[in-house]
Order: C-alpha cells, then structure tokens, then sequence
C-alpha cells in the first residue's frame, strides 16, 4: 500500500514530518495521561429549554434543581447525554439539548475536552477565514471521472470492517430506531431501509 | 457487426458513467475505456429489439446488453438499486470535479473503515458504500445515492474521536438508507430523465445531459426539508451506537459544528441545508430512549482518530 504523490501537501497527517508526528504523539499520550483535570472550566451556557437538574447523569436521577430558558450557566463536564452544570440553583446534572454551549474563542478547545471527557487537544479550528467550494461549483463542475476511479477503488468489505472494529474491541448492540416526538409516522414517509 | 448507431458517437462520457454501473454493476478503471464499444452494443441490440419483447439472450456479448436493457426497461416506475448507484456515480464524479479527494492513503482507509462498521448495522449493508475525505476546509458532508459519503476536511478537523466520526457517517448513511435525495430527483424528474436520455434512440444531445447531471447535483447542494435532517439525526444516533459507539457523540459533533461557525470556519453551505446546530440538539433531546441513554458510554476505539492523525497506527 502506497499513497499517491501528495499534490496537496498542505495538510497531510500521515506523511513525512517526523517532528509533526512527534509531537502529535506526544499530544495524544498527554491527553491520555490527562484526565478530565484539564476541562475547561471557563465555559458558559445558555439554557434553552425549562428543564430539571439532577443530582446523577440519569433521567431517573433525583431532581436537585430546575432551570429556565436563557438562563446563563458554567457547563463543567459531559457524561453521556448530560452536562454538569452550575447555576443559580447550584451544581447538577442537565440534558444536553437542553443547554447551548456559547461560543467563543476558547469554545472549540472546550468543546474538544467535553466532548472527550479529557484534556482538549488544541486541533481545533484551523480552517478560520477560508472559504470552500460554493454550490455553483458543484453545479458546474466537470464530471471526474479518473477521481471517481480513485474512490471507487477505496471499498471496504464487511470483513475488513469486522475485523476493524475487532481490533479495537467495539461491541455491537441492539437499539431500534425512533420515532418522531410527535407521533408514529416517519416524516419523510421512508422506512429506515428506504421502503 | 454493423454500422454504430448514429447516437453513439454524440454520447458523452458521463452518460457512460449513467450505464456502466446499471450494465455490469461494478465497473473496472479498463471497463471505463471499453466504453464506447460496450455502449454501442448494447444500443444497436436496443434498437434491434425494440419491434418484439425483450428477450434475454445468453450470448456472449448478448448477457450483458440483456442487463443493460433490462434495466432501462425497469427503471421508469419505482426504484431501482442499480438505478440509483448509477445516478450517485455520476453525481460524484461531478462533485468530483469540483473537489479533490484527500490525499492520504491511510487516513481515507480509515474513514472508510469506520464508516463500513457503521453501515453494516444498517438496513442496507449491501450497496457499494464508500466513505471519503474531500479536501475543502468548508464544514460539511453528503450522502450521494447509492452509498457515496463525502466528508469535508473541515468537518473531519472539529472531530476529536471516532465515536464522533461514526455519529457523523451514521447521519449520512441514514439519508442514503432512506433515500432521502435520490427521492427528491426523482420527484423532480431528473432520474426518469436520465434513463429516457439512455434509453433513447434518438441523438442524445450531451449539453441536454450536462443540465441534468447539474440538477441532480444541485439537489446535493439544495438540501432536504427539515424534517428529513432531524429523521438522519436520529437513524444516524442509532446506527452508531448499534455499532458500538458513543450514542451520544452526534451531539458532541453538532456543538462543536455550532461553536466552529463563530470562529470563522465556512459552515455557509451546511447552514443553508440543515436545521441550525442548537435546533438539531434540541430536537435530538426528545429522541433519547433508554436504550440510547445506556448506548452513551464513550467507545474503546474512541481513540484511534488521534492516533491515525498521529500516524501511529
């Protein structure tokens, strides 16, 4: 296995820059020693839907306080789908679509240890100020049909992903799928397998 | 042999691309080149048989020129797999013209890894799925019919864990299992278009087949109605954490996709086709069943995104 000469250097991660990788080795090792220490502390929330806190990340869990829409919070950790929080009403726990996390300079670092659990890694946002492909470049695109070859040629068997996930040691579970708050019936009228 | 169809020589190589897939299923990089004879085959055998009914032959030449007017025949009412994987090749290698696939081996063999574990939990583990980095720094991702997943570089950079890149093929690979776009071209016509464009035995006019191929394109970049958006939220929640990934880590993505737009990264593209981030996580809250909840525990391979980056694997 070979890649292709690299045309597009710029944000090669596999490649050749040994310091680079280095360094990125060495970030991953810090993050891993790290532990949850490293978390932000400075985040800020906006509550955006009334809502309990509870004292565990659970929704079984005893409610320890209640919280209002557009009420500003310090977002301290992640479990799961629960943010501990701290507000007027004390420290809890509360659902994460229930509280947005502000946006600032230091919310994408934040964002990355509460989304870990761990030491945020500092890759975020490398991509200020630049813009992409427009819609109108699709649009007019010339088709590529060597680049189609190329991906075409990137398949992955079942097996392979079988044994990927082997290696890793994910386990499989049985969760069904769900239906809309607001009854029954799917919106866009499609079974999950596009019947 | 006779003499080639006057149509033939006035097809295009995207049309190719339209039949080769429908005729064989998987093509070959050398079977791209033996177009233009397989084409003309299979038409001049189109025409030949149009006065009686199809009659599949088992002639040498003859078994796939039967698949391919098969398929023709088939495709004008109801879907059709083979139908759609075609129309996403060349919905593909258009969006192709317009971005580069990344550049690194490794790191597309991962991605496309990751995203098999996933779509094999699926409903359609069967389609030719791939799953690929383009190199733009704009945050965003598509589901093309048939099983092609884009991911932009943009996005990939706000991922910190492969739960997070499994929540983020789960989305697409739900569109793709409900047909969420292939449904829209084909309510728009674009799909019966291009098949009648196939089929045709008239000189198919290729600016006429260059619209078509850029209105179904377009439908990528149009987006869907919001309810569908919400629909792949929740399908794609699932998927993944059927796969053994955190159940929760869509929701990690979409405050970081959130937070990404302040800083400066293009996110123009995917706001304008999807419910705002605060939108999406407040309508996945009211998704969150108990088996979900138990599902929200951060993965062992959670770390292998790092470590790829690092080049360490």
């Amino acid at each position: 296995m070979r890649s292709r000469p690299s045309f597009h250097g710029r944000h090669a991660t596999g490649g050749c820059i040994l310091p680079g990788e280095v360094l990125a080795a060495v970030t991953v090792a810090l993050t891993i020693l790290g532990g949850t220490a490293a978390l932000a502390a400075t985040l800020k929330g906006t509550v955006t839907k009334e809502d309990v806190i509870r004292a565990e990340p659970a929704p079984t869990s005893t409610a320890v306080g209640h919280v209002k829409p557009g009420a500003t919070v310090s977002v301290l950790d992640r479990n799961g789908f629960w943010r501990r929080i701290e507000g007027p009403a004390g420290v809890g726990w509360l659902k994460m679509s229930s509280v947005r996390v502000d946006s600032g300079a230091s919310a994408g670092a934040g964002l990355a240890a509460l989304a870990t659990g761990r030491g945020a890694t500092g890759n975020i946002v490398t991509t200020s100020g630049t813009r992409g492909i427009s819609a109108e470049d699709l649009t007019e695109a010339v088709p590529d049909t060597d680049e189609l070859q190329r991906l075409e040629a990137r398949g992955v068997t079942p097996e392979q992903a079988r044994a990927f996930a082997e290696e890793a040691g994910l386990t499989g579970r049985t969760v069904g799928y769900v239906m809309p708050a607001a009854g029954g019936r799917s919106p866009s009228g499609v079974k999950p397998d596009g019947r | 042999m006779a003499a080639r169809h006057p149509s033939v020589r006035a097809l295009p190589v995207f049309l190719g691309v339209l039949l080769l897939v429908a005729w064989a299923g998987t093509a070959t990089p050398g079977e791209l080149d033996r177009l233009g004879g397989a084409l003309s085959d299979a038409l001049k055998k189109k025409v030949q048989g149009s006065g009686t009914t199809t009659n599949p032959t088992k002639s040498s030449s003859g078994d796939a020129t039967s698949k391919l007017v098969d398929v023709l025949a088939d495709t004008v009412q109801g879907d059709n797999q083979r139908e759609e994987i075609e129309l996403g090749r060349g919905v593909a290698a258009k969006m192709l013209g317009a971005y580069d696939l990344v550049d690194d081996f490794a790191l597309q063999a991962y991605v496309g890894k990751v995203g098999m574990i996933v779509a094999t939990r699926g409903e359609r583990p069967g389609l030719p799925w791939r799953f690929v980095l383009v190199e733009t720094p704009s945050v965003n991702a598509y589901a093309i019919p048939g099983g092609v997943v884009f991911v932009t570089r943009g996005l990939y950079e706000l991922l910190d864990t492969e739960d997070e890149l499994a929540a983020v093929l789960g989305h697409e690979i739900a569109h793709v299992q409900r047909k969420h776009h292939y449904r829209v071209m084909k309510q728009q016509n674009v799909v019966g278009a291009l098949s009648d464009a196939a089929a045709s035995q008239v000189t198919v006019d290729s600016e006429m087949l260059d619209t078509l191929w850029s209105r179904a394109t377009e439908i990528m970049t149009r987006g869907l109605d919001k309810a569908a958006e919400y629909e792949a939220d929740r399908d794609g929640m699932v998927l993944a954490a059927r796969a053994g990934y955190d159940a929760s880590a869509l929701l990690t993505v979409l405050e970081k996709i959130g937070a990404s737009a302040a800083t400066g990264s293009d996110t123009s593209m995917l706001y304008s086709t999807h419910p705002t981030p605060a939108a999406r996580l407040s309508a996945l809250g009211d998704a969150i069943t108990p088996e979900l909840e138990s599902a929200a525990v951060v993965s062992p391979a959670a770390w292998r995104l790092k470590q790829i980056e690092a080049g360490t694997q």
